[in-house]
């Protein structure tokens, strides 16, 4: 099975790495990035260079935030609608097996692009004469397990759903939507109009809620990090916690992908 | 048996308020160890979605398929001692020749080096390819790719959808030597095809499909027995010709033509008159062509 399992990951990284969809995504995006970015970084004085570095840190963060889940959106979607799979499916390779190297592929792309990043980062911050921070690493750690939750919640979506509609579920349908409109449903509660409809919605919306992933656990409790930099004791103990609630929605949809793929046919 | 479907039904959904379609329905066969069994039917008969159910790449909407004697899950063990070679060229497009047979061996567990992948490739007329991304290659190629990825497992039951479309009359040859030698060292072979022709030197079992249902189950020999119903006679006459011979062609005082079965002693007679000289008299065999074709259009005209 080992062999197995390593003959898709390195078929997956050569998918990646030939995927011209991908790589012109990658360039758009990064592209993006510098061009709201890089201008800024050039007009700015010597003196905010703690500024610059915050912002280049959070430009490389959320380019390998948006391309980990896309590697698994392309991957996944193309292997299913071509009909690819059936190559697989029909030899010794199990959908829980291709599965997981799928999520294992697009986990050691996004590993190298947070730690390009956080080279990158620490480069300038000696460059700079910026005294190396810790919080560099929690970023860097912290926004590496975002994206590997995002990862696997794209994953099982793209094995139920059209491509384009998980990009349009994960766009506007995300925890964050429902929570607002929890929210609204509550005030509407407080307001007292439409008791059992607003009541019956509020905690249909809390249940929508309480299912999906959130992208970014914890995140009022380290936000400080990524403004100072600086990670305490106090934020390093959060780390472990948002490891294990990535580790646990990561076997959730990796399980949920597997019953999907189960019981779908490829006609 | 190797391969049984018992009363194996197919729908697909064709829309909210649509009639479902049926694709196979309530299908019965059974292929034996050794056989080289042929699924015929016209588009759409469901010879693909029973292959489908076969391979457990389709759910029955009712009845059950054992393979090797279990119902098979996708990606078992069992899928070692299989061979598929699908109808779409679904490989993976972005590989090369070479690396797409040391992917699809390892997906069998098997490694293989680049010496064996080699000899593979150039057994099919491959060899040149072997770096070439499996996109830019021909249907021919890819077909044949398919071929050299489905013996990879050494298998011991083969499912082939279509196997001899996109191959130049060569490969056909080629490939059909091979099928019948593997057959004869046991490997039991289940194929979907248009070309009759090659069914019918193959194949020693044929089922036939039409709109989802079973129409014919039996052995190549039982289908085509029977049929010499018809003799193809020639000879010589200048006088007039009965009426019960019909007349293909007539040159020069020959005559080409068929009699009937039932006519054949008022022929024989016939051709013992003084002004007859009889060529040729031959028991005509349907080819499996004429036989599927009577049995499908006899089908559905009746």
């Amino acid at each position: 099975m080992a062999r197995i399992f390593l003959a898709n990951v390195a078929c997956n990284l050569r998918f990646y790495s030939r995927n011209r969809l991908l790589v012109l995504f990658g360039l758009i995006v990064l592209a993006l990035g510098c061009i709201s970015t890089v201008p800024w970084l050039l007009m700015s004085s010597t003196v905010r260079h703690f500024e610059m570095l915050q912002a280049t840190s959070s430009l490389l963060s959320t380019f390998a935030l948006v391309l980990t889940p896309s590697l698994s959106l392309v991957l996944i979607g193309s292997h299913l609608r071509g009909r690819t799979i059936k190559m697989v499916l029909t030899k010794v390779c199990p959908p829980g097996l291709w599965l997981a190297s799928t999520l294992v592929s697009a986990t050691l792309v996004s590993l190298l692009l947070h730690s390009f990043g956080l080279a990158l980062t620490a480069t300038l911050s000696v460059v700079w004469g910026i005294p190396f921070q810790s919080g560099f690493v929690f970023v860097f750690a912290d926004g590496f397990l975002r994206s590997i939750i995002v990862l696997s919640y794209v994953s099982f979506l793209s094995v139920v759903l059209h491509p384009v509609i998980v990009v349009l579920t994960v766009l506007a349908l995300g925890e964050s939507t429902f929570y607002q409109l929890r929210f609204l449903a509550l005030t509407g509660l407080e307001a007292g109009r439409h008791p059992i409809l607003l009541s019956v919605l509020e905690k249909g919306l809390g249940a929508v809620y309480a299912v999906l992933p959130m992208f970014n656990p914890l995140s009022d409790k380290t936000q400080g990090v990524y403004t100072t930099f600086r990670a305490t004791g106090y934020d390093w103990k959060f780390l472990p916690w948002i490891a294990a609630y990535t580790a646990g929605i990561v076997l959730f949809f990796w399980l949920a992908s597997v019953i999907a793929l189960r019981r779908r046919s490829f006609p | 048996m190797i391969v049984q479907a018992d009363n194996v039904t197919v729908r697909y959904g064709t829309g909210l308020f649509r009639k479902p379609l049926i694709a196979l329905d309530g299908l019965c066969l059974d292929v034996r160890e050794g056989d080289f069994f042929a699924l015929l039917g016209e588009n759409g008969a469901g010879k693909s979605t029973a292959m489908g159910c076969f391979l457990g790449l389709l759910k029955p909407t009712h009845g059950r398929v054992q393979v090797l004697g279990e119902p098979l899950k996708l990606g078992s063990s069992t899928y070692r001692k299989i061979g598929y070679l699908p109808e779409e060229p679904t490989y993976h497009g972005y590989l090369t020749m070479e690396e797409a047979v040391s992917y699809y061996a390892a997906l069998y567990g098997r490694r293989v080096s680049k010496a064996e992948i080699g000899a593979l490739l150039q057994r099919m007329g491959l060899e040149k390819a072997r770096g070439l991304l499996i996109d830019r290659c021909s249907k021919g190629m890819k077909q044949k790719l398919g071929i050299v990825q489905c013996l990879l497992g050494e298998p011991t039951l083969l499912f082939l959808d279509e196997p001899m479309r996109g191959l130049d009359p060569l490969g056909v040859k080629d490939f059909r030597d091979a099928l019948i030698d593997l057959n004869k060292r046991g490997t039991t072979i289940v194929m979907n095809s248009h070309m009759l022709s090659e069914v019918e030197i193959v194949a020693n079992r044929v089922a036939i499909l039409a709109q989802g249902r079973l129409v014919a189950l039996e052995t190549t020999a039982t289908l085509l027995q029977g049929q010499t119903d018809v003799y193809w006679v020639s000879f010589r006459t200048e006088g007039a010709v009965p009426d019960f011979v019909a007349v293909e062609s007539r040159q020069e005082g020959r005559v080409d033509g068929t009699v009937p079965l039932a006519h054949l002693p008022r022929f024989l007679a016939y051709a013992h008159s003084p002004d007859v000289r009889l060529l040729n008299c031959d028991a005509r065999r349907r080819t499996l062509e004429e036989t599927f074709t009577s049995i499908v259009r006899g089908r559905a005209d009746g």
